[in-house]
């Protein structure tokens, strides 16, 4: 672990740091000599350079330019540095600024002049606390990954089934839709149809053809979500009319597109995605 | 407040340090040797902020080092100047002339029974 001193004064930096560093579970002791050299540390004014790692703050609360109070505030807005334990080091004149500091993000306080013994306990304190929230971290991101794996697989797993299902029902309805075509164009071959057989043929033919446009909807998403199929964007507006016949889509389709323009797009113009083949038409 | 009579009319006195600050010890009174200079030239100046900044940092720093005769002086210090009392930073003054020149180091060793 490492512990950064911030501190204005070089006798109290000198002194923290000998302290800690004749403390074994101290680890590298680092120092800086006002708030924005330890932002220096801490990569906050250069986030794409290497951060120096940093553990724990021991944060004095006078200093000039910035004080500890509002460097302690900005390093706790920080995305990486926020979980850094800071023990704020205070003179007794300044026991009235801890609320301030506490409400800034500190965790805990020393009076100066600095006790040794003291110090290394407090230290020790941040330390564990530190360990104990890195340990949480990473089982928490070890859970997310876990779950995030798990739902990747079900998903993929969902999708391959509808691209299953999808695939094995259009056969049979390709088949039904060719025998009614048979019933209804070749009358001469199969025997000629009275008005009423003519019109549920008719009528279960336009049924079929409504069934695989879904069922053909249906492919074209399980393609689409994996990654099989390729896509041209096609804008169109509120008068679908255009959209419509450059994607040279049947009645029906034409219908649902008309009212996904005038209910969800209304006056903006939409961008939609289609499927190739359909502009292929 | 320290009063001036405390050190000024003492004779050698003892500091007991903590051996892990051997090293650094002789650096922090050479670095209050030169306060003292610094007071005295913003005294002149009637620099009072300067004056409490340096109070303030002996008042931190002193008893750290084993030096809580400088932890008081300058915390006597620094309010001298908060008060923009010129008698008592002179005093004060005094006071830290007279501790640098007479305190006596003595490191502490811990050593095992029998």
């Amino acid at each position: 672990m490492s512990i950064l001193i911030v501190d204005d004064l070089p006798d109290t930096r000198l002194l923290l740091k000998t302290f800690l560093e004749g403390d074994a579970s101290s680890g590298e002791v680092l120092t800086a000599a006002s708030a924005l050299d330890a932002f220096q540390y801490l990569g906050m004014d250069c986030p794409a350079e290497v951060a120096t790692p940093v553990d724990m703050i021991l944060m004095d609360i006078s200093m000039p330019d910035l004080d500890g109070i509002e460097a302690c505030r900005w390093i706790k807005s920080m995305n990486g540095a926020r979980d850094i334990p800071i023990i704020m080091v205070t003179a007794h004149s300044e026991v009235w600024s801890l609320e301030e500091a506490f409400l800034a993000g500190a965790m805990d306080y020393i009076t100066k002049p600095v006790n040794k013994v003291e110090l290394r306990a407090r230290v020790r304190s941040g330390q564990a606390l530190k360990r104990e929230v890195d340990r949480r971290k990473l089982s928490y991101i070890n859970d997310l990954e876990t779950k995030n794996r798990e739902l990747e697989l079900a998903y993929l797993a969902n999708t391959q089934i509808m691209s299953t299902i999808t695939h094995e029902l259009n056969t049979p309805l390709a088949s039904i839709i060719g025998y009614l075509d048979r019933l209804i164009g070749q009358q001469e071959s199969v025997g000629p149809l009275n008005e009423r057989q003519q019109n549920y043929a008719q009528s279960a033919r336009i049924n079929c053809s409504l069934l695989k446009v879904m069922i053909d909807d249906l492919l074209d998403m399980s393609r689409i979500e994996t990654a099989t199929l390729d896509l041209t964007p096609v804008a169109f507006g509120a008068g679908c009319q255009y959209g419509a016949k450059r994607c040279g889509m049947d009645g029906a389709t034409t219908a649902s597109v008309k009212v996904l323009a005038q209910t969800e797009v209304a006056q903006t113009r939409a961008r939609w995605f289609v499927p190739r083949s359909w502009t292929s038409k | 407040m320290t009063q001036p009579n405390t050190y000024v009319n003492s004779g050698k006195f003892f500091v007991y340090v903590d051996p892990k600050i051997e090293d650094i010890m002789p650096l922090f009174l050479q670095h209050r040797r030169e306060d003292l200079e610094s007071i005295v030239v913003a005294l002149e100046q009637a620099d009072f902020e300067t004056i409490e900044t340096l109070g303030h940092g002996m008042n931190g720093s002193g008893g750290g080092f084993g030096f809580d005769g400088i932890t008081e002086i300058g915390g006597s210090m620094e309010q001298a100047a908060i008060d923009r009392d010129v008698v008592m930073v002179k005093k004060q003054i005094e006071c830290l002339s007279v501790y640098l020149e007479r305190v006596e180091v003595i490191l502490l060793r811990l050593t095992k029974k029998g």
